[in-house]
């Protein structure tokens, strides 16, 4: 049976593990292979890390994680209310040299599709969107 | 031999064995962002003694790029100071990040921990040099 959700809560560094295991927890009952849940978590893990470094600039503020499943696949959007991204920052689709990107890299390695978005709201603010295949 | 131990944080624990030839360190648990510091000091004040020293991540649970990136600054560290360090076992999840990252590329990394610990503490002193020193 589809559904869809949201959570609310603050980006804070004791949210983030709690939040990577529920959507990761989401890919199981779903019927996700243990390859599947890991990723899920892997990549909100990284996802919900860059916003706590990039939207607010005190790290914390809030965070809103749609989730959705068709039983097919996992659809996932993070996003914030922090200063909108003017150079938006793209999933590195290529290894970078530098320290930087690399969760990101691992998040376009591990998901079908990922991509920054424009912001959902006129109030600004930056989205990810994720999909994972179930199967 | 008793293993020091300590927990750190919550989620993860950093402990030792100290043997004639090295130290074998042994990480488990969740490794990320809020954590990631506290890793970095357990481990640089271990690396601090100048011995040879195998990580082994047989207990890690989960680790971000946060958890990835002090590995490479340990293994850094180490090179800097011409002691010899490698990585062992790390779990399927982990594996995929290691293997998207290129990391087996920087850093000796084993499947086994007997393997980590033959080849970096043991057969190190008479055997070849290590690989690309």
């Amino acid at each position: 049976m589809a559904w869809e959700l949201t959570l609310h809560f603050r980006s804070e560094l004791a949210t983030i593990p709690v939040v990577r295991r529920l959507l990761a927890h989401m890919a199981r009952m779903e019927g996700g292979s243990e390859e599947v849940v890991q990723s899920v978590e892997v990549a909100m893990g990284e996802v919900l890390a860059n916003a706590y470094r990039h939207a607010y600039r005190e790290g914390v503020g809030p965070l809103q994680v749609e989730v959705s499943s068709d039983g097919e696949r996992l659809r996932i959007l993070v996003h914030d209310d922090g200063a909108p991204v003017v150079d938006k920052p793209a999933i590195p689709r290529s290894l970078p040299q530098g320290t930087s990107g690399r969760g990101l890299y691992i998040v376009g390695r591990l998901m079908d599709e990922a991509e920054v978005i424009n912001p959902r709201r006129e109030s600004g603010g930056t989205a990810v969107r994720l999909v994972k295949s179930l199967k | 031999m008793p293993a020091p131990a300590r927990a750190s944080g919550d989620l993860f624990s950093c402990h030792y064995e100290e043997t004639s030839q090295g130290l074998l360190i042994h990480v488990s648990g969740d490794i990320d962002l809020g954590n990631a510091l506290t890793l970095w000091c357990d481990l640089r004040a271990l690396l601090e003694r100048g011995r040879p020293v195998v990580v082994s991540l047989r207990g890690i649970r989960y680790m971000d790029s946060s958890g990835i990136k002090v590995l490479i600054e340990a293994h850094r560290y180490s090179t800097r100071s011409g002691q010899r360090f490698a990585l062992a076992e790390p779990p399927k999840p982990l594996r995929r990040a290691i293997d998207v990252l290129e990391l087996e590329k920087v850093i000796p990394i084993y499947p086994s921990v007997e393997a980590a610990v033959w080849q970096t503490l043991v057969y190190s002193k008479t055997g070849p040099p290590w690989p690309g020193s």
